[in-house]
């Protein structure tokens, strides 16, 4: 790694408030529980910059309407998440709805998520609702006006 | 594409062996496949009993691991003749 700080766990124990700080002011602090360079390691990082970091990961509806049904119908693609009603905000709600359980269900398991790889493609989406304040944050990050 | 009944769909999830989970906003079915796929599909309670529109199901029968919704009905026509 070129310019990432790494500790060994002993230190930032004996230290942490010092590792807090700079990690506030935006430093990445790499962790490592042991000595050799394939021991496990953690990332101790700002979340207002992981935030940043997960403003990559922007999420694009799509709107259809069924002809049989005439049903409003609504595909979230990143998260493999659909909904549909007969009115298209009633058909959005659905999806809010659905988006809530899925991180709510992610986060509660997220080793069992993340050993599927398709599931594990899923996680920044669900890290970027998961740090939503609130449901309208949550739809203006899904659909971005687009409503 | 067409669209497909509540019912039928439900009967597929339990043909392929997910299990169902009833949230306070509607119905997960889970569970993973032969290939060690993890297979999830949720539906809004309020989408309960009604028929599931063309696009959205043709969406539902791939995250179900079908390749066509030919796959999808050919599973649950056989599960019939068996009942």
């Amino acid at each position: 790694m070129i310019g990432v700080e790494t500790k060994n766990i002993n230190d930032v124990r004996a230290s942490f408030a010092a590792v807090m700080q700079k990690a506030a002011r935006s430093s990445e602090i790499i962790c490592r529980n042991g000595k050799r360079n394939d021991a496990e390691a953690v990332s101790i990082i700002a979340t207002h910059v992981l935030d940043d970091i997960l403003t990559a990961y922007t999420f694009s509806p799509e709107f259809y309407q069924a002809n049989e049904t005439s049903d409003f119908e609504v595909a979230l693609t990143e998260l493999n998440l659909y909904a549909y009603a007969a009115t298209k905000e009633e058909a959005i709600e659905n999806l809010l709805d659905l988006a809530e359980d899925y991180v709510t269900d992610f986060l509660a398991d997220v080793e069992k998520y993340l050993r599927f790889p398709k599931q594990r493609k899923h996680y920044p989406y669900i890290l970027r609702l998961a740090h939503a304040e609130g449901r309208e944050a949550m739809r203006g990050l899904i659909f971005n006006g687009d409503m | 594409m067409g669209t497909c009944s509540f019912r039928d769909f439900e009967e597929v999830c339990r043909r392929l062996g997910l299990l169902c989970r009833v949230t306070g906003k509607g119905y997960i079915w889970e569970g993973i496949d032969q290939a060690g796929n993890l297979l999830r599909v949720s539906i809004h309670k309020h989408a309960g009993g009604r028929d599931i529109p063309a696009g959205t199901f043709h969406s539902m029968v791939k995250e179900l691991g079908f390749a066509n919704e030919q796959e999808f009905y050919r599973l649950l026509n056989n599960k019939r003749k068996n009942n």
